[in-house]
């Protein structure tokens, strides 16, 4: 008895295992009502005559302190000066030689390692530097913050060498000194670093921030020191207790038909482009963002800026804040245009929320000074106005 | 009349083999409950679905009637009179897979699912007054298809558009029976539907695509209240005059849905999450059920039945808007079962009951005027586990719908395997 029930069982299994996912055709697609069908929708803005405006703002005064390179120089009415404070280590043997006041410094040097240039290459850098006198700290150091500061008017640089690979400046030997003597005497001025400038040259070079360690070598600041009778050693120190640049200088003028980025000066630029026709609650599958730059009045450094972050703007009025809930876009440069996929964007405005406009800006805005101007919403030429090209899937 | 109703509950204490078996089965049942499958007849589209006019192995095997039938060793939750005959306390559940191959002039596709058919109690409360009470879960309608069309893009990648419906309405109900004088017996099922009916279009593009997938969801919840009167005569046989002939009935039930509410909700789905479009509610209008029924049986063993359905799907409505693709419903079914009568000295093989059926129905379905008609041949045996327990086993194959004007000729089966434990819970105290 129990045996044929198992047996029956095991039958049945059989026909219930035989159930399985099978991968839909379209088999009955015609008897379905038209209703149930969605279709794609590609619309764009220029076709479609989609009303735009866009204009060129200036962003709020903005602090470098977290920058990955450090730019120093001077080109096209644009100043940029470095702040720079190491650290010196030192070995036991020469901290007590210190104490005993047996060590005298012979020579003391910087080494810097270009990794960007603006402007004219051929140009010298022009290099001075100035002892500071009081503390400071990299976190919101601003050109305001540079006005106040306090440093000493003599240039403590000599023998500035320049190459592609390295630049290297001479330092006062009794500036130098006198750090280290601090280190056991602190009734001696602290060594608070010194401040880079470059008055006469036509470019703008950057180098290694302490946050750039992936750039290339860091800043390093050469001591050689003497213990007479004893021995002549050379202190390396690459440890950067805090670093800044400093950019100063105005915008320039741009016609109201261009918008101009430019780095640095956090020139940015706002872009609105009408979307209504877009049925809410759509789905965008795709969404591409073009604009089109003048390569006459744009001026790229090397490496040049090679992507525009777009954001959108959470307020009507107040161009400095951007809705942090949708993550930025990035257009990347494709022969005379950048363009990028803002389909996240669109998405977050279809869905119900408000339109407020794209800020744009360079993405290498805090580590560069390229000036990038594009073409606007008023430009006389059609194809290259800010082009926005929707695929979309709509409700019935 | 007084109903004594100071009982004792007994737990029976059965045979452990028996009770392994059982077990067995019980666990057989309960994981093929976690076999599911996708796709199936796209007429479930319209209206609530396919709609589930029996329950458990013993009715299909018969036709899928049965409506003036007395429970003995099974519920019949197709006509609440019928718990009257109950004598154990009763549990009957059950699990049914579908195969359907769906063909038209050019193509066609085969599909396969497994569905749960069902849950039900009865207990008999007062044998002689044929009061019983029952309680269960049974599905109603089933919505089950998709399909999948392969898009070419002229500006752009190409991809898949799916279009895929499930879901379905069930009801729980709580039935009780009565024995009216002349012994016939009236039965009634309070109902209560509910159920959740989706609707998905989806946009779908190769994983290398730079174009994201979208998708659209109408989902509908129901719920409403319903329902069922039944009627079984007493046996009429001695009108032939033959002692080869008893057990002769009729009987009838009357099933009504108040509206049902719906909740729909419209969801758009992007490749970085849901959002609600649109909420909200309506008014679902299932037209009503009857069904009658004539039972015969001829030198106790052979049995035969004669049944009529018909439910107005052409009168159904949701938020007052009718189907244009939906007609009357009606179904004739004739059944047949064979069973001995039931005695401890027969055999495994004599005591197994056979059963066999025809079925015809003129489908809810209808398209430009042509009507989705279906065939069905019935067979299912009752394989008794034990005295009060059996294992029933039905089966049901056929034809529905018709290749001309575009449509889809189905073909299809079903089987279902069903349990029924009876037992003694409830023992009267002497005085």
């Amino acid at each position: 008895m129990r045996y044929r029930i198992f047996i029956v069982l095991a039958i049945l299994t059989a026909f219930f295992l035989t159930s399985c996912e099978k991968d839909p055709t379209d088999v009955g697609s015609n008897l379905l009502p038209p209703d149930d069908f969605i279709n794609l929708v590609t619309v764009n803005s220029t076709t479609d005559n989609w009303l735009q405006n866009s204009k060129s703002f200036q962003g709020d005064a903005e602090n470098f302190g977290r920058s990955k390179i450090l730019l120093l120089g001077n080109h096209s009415g644009i100043s940029s000066s470095i702040l720079i404070n190491t650290f010196i280590i030192l070995p036991d043997s020469v901290f007590t030689a210190l104490q005993a006041d047996s060590i005298i410094v012979q020579s003391a040097w910087m080494e810097l390692q270009p990794i960007y240039s603006w402007g004219d290459s051929s140009s010298t850098l022009d290099l001075s530097a100035y002892r500071i006198n009081q503390y400071w700290q990299h976190d919101n150091f601003n050109s305001d913050s540079l006005n106040l500061l306090s440093y000493d008017n003599n240039n403590i640089a000599s023998q500035v060498q320049e190459s592609d690979s390295l630049v290297t400046f001479n330092l006062d030997i009794s500036i130098v000194q006198g750090w280290l003597n601090a280190r056991v005497d602190t009734s001696l001025p602290k060594n608070y670093g010194i401040l880079l400038k470059s008055i006469g040259s036509d470019k703008i070079m950057g180098f290694p921030a302490a946050n750039g360690i992936a750039f290339g070598a860091l800043s390093k600041l050469n001591i050689q020191i003497e213990r007479p009778g004893k021995y002549i050693d050379t202190l390396s120190t690459i440890v950067i207790r805090e670093d800044v640049h400093v950019v100063e200088g105005a915008l320039g003028t741009i016609t109201p038909d261009k918008i101009l980025l430019q780095a640095g000066l956090l020139g940015r630029g706002y872009l609105n482009i009408d979307m209504s026709k877009i049925p809410k609650y759509s789905v965008i599958n795709k969404a591409e963002l073009s604009v089109h730059y003048d390569s006459l009045l744009t001026e790229f450094g090397t490496p040049i800026s090679d992507s525009i972050e777009v954001a959108l703007f959470s307020d009507s009025l107040n161009l400095q804040i951007i809705d942090s809930t949708i993550a930025p876009i990035f257009l990347i440069q494709n022969g005379s245009y950048f363009n990028g996929d803002v389909r996240s964007i669109i998405q977050f405005i279809v869905n119900g929320n408000q339109n407020y406009g794209f800020r744009l800006k360079l993405s290498n805005e805090e580590r560069a000074v390229d000036k990038l101007v594009i073409d606007g919403s008023t430009t006389n030429i059609d194809a290259n106005k800010p082009k926005l090209t929707i695929t979309y899937t709509g409700t019935k | 009349m007084q109903i004594n109703l100071n009982l004792q509950l007994h737990i029976p204490v059965l045979n452990r083999n028996y009770m392994k078996i059982l077990n067995k089965i019980i666990l057989f049942v309960f994981l093929s409950i976690n076999i599911f499958a996708s796709g199936g007849s796209i007429y479930s589209r319209f209206g609530k679905g396919d709609v589930s006019n029996f329950y458990f192995a013993r009715q299909m095997a018969i036709g899928g009637g049965g409506a003036s039938l007395i429970g003995g060793n099974n519920i019949f939750v197709y006509n609440p009179a019928s718990i009257a005959g109950i004598k154990l306390t009763r549990i009957e559940t059950g699990l049914q897979t579908y195969g359907n191959n769906l063909t038209t002039n050019t193509q066609s596709v085969y599909y396969s699912k497994t569905l749960f058919s069902g849950f039900a109690i009865a207990l008999p409360i007062e044998r002689s007054l044929g009061i019983a009470v029952s309680f269960g879960i049974v599905p109603v309608t089933n919505v089950n298809y998709a399909v999948k069309q392969s898009i070419t893009n002229p500006i752009g990648d190409d991809y898949n558009l799916t279009l895929e419906g499930s879901g379905g309405i069930s009801k729980i109900f709580l039935g009780t029976s009565y024995r009216l004088p002349f012994g016939w017996l009236l039965g009634a099922q309070y109902e209560y539907y509910f159920g959740k009916i989706d609707y998905t279009s989806k946009l779908v593009f190769s994983e290398i695509s730079s174009y994201k997938n979208a998708g659209f969801t109408n989902s509908n919840g129901h719920h409403g209240m319903g329902a069922n009167f039944g009627l079984i005569s007493n046996d009429m046989s001695s009108i032939f005059g033959s002692e080869s002939i008893s057990d002769f009935r009729i009987g009838a039930f009357f099933n009504y849905l108040a509206n049902l509410h719906t909740d729909s909700t419209f969801t758009a789905i992007a490749s970085d999450g849901r959002v609600d479009v649109v909420n909200g509610s309506a008014l679902t209008k299932i037209p009503y059920k009857v069904g009658v029924g004539a039972s015969i049986k001829f030198s106790k063993a052979y049995l035969f039945t004669l049944d009529f359905l018909y439910q107005p799907w052409s009168q159904y409505e949701i938020s007052g808007i009718r189907s244009v693709n939906l007609t009357d419903y009606t179904k004739y079914s004739l059944g047949f079962e064979y069973k001995n009568n039931y005695s401890r000295n027969l055999n495994f093989w004599e005591r197994i009951a056979l059963r066999a059926g025809l079925s015809y129905e003129n489908t809810q379905y209808t398209f430009n005027g042509e009507g989705i008609n279906q065939y069905a041949i019935h067979a299912g045996v009752g394989i008794p586990v034990t005295f009060s327990n059996n294992l029933d086993i039905g089966f049901m194959a056929g034809v529905r719908g018709t290749k001309s004007n575009n449509l889809i000729k189905e073909y299809f089966y079903k089987l279902d395997v069903s349990v029924s434990f009876g037992e003694l819970w409830f023992v009267r105290q002497e005085r």
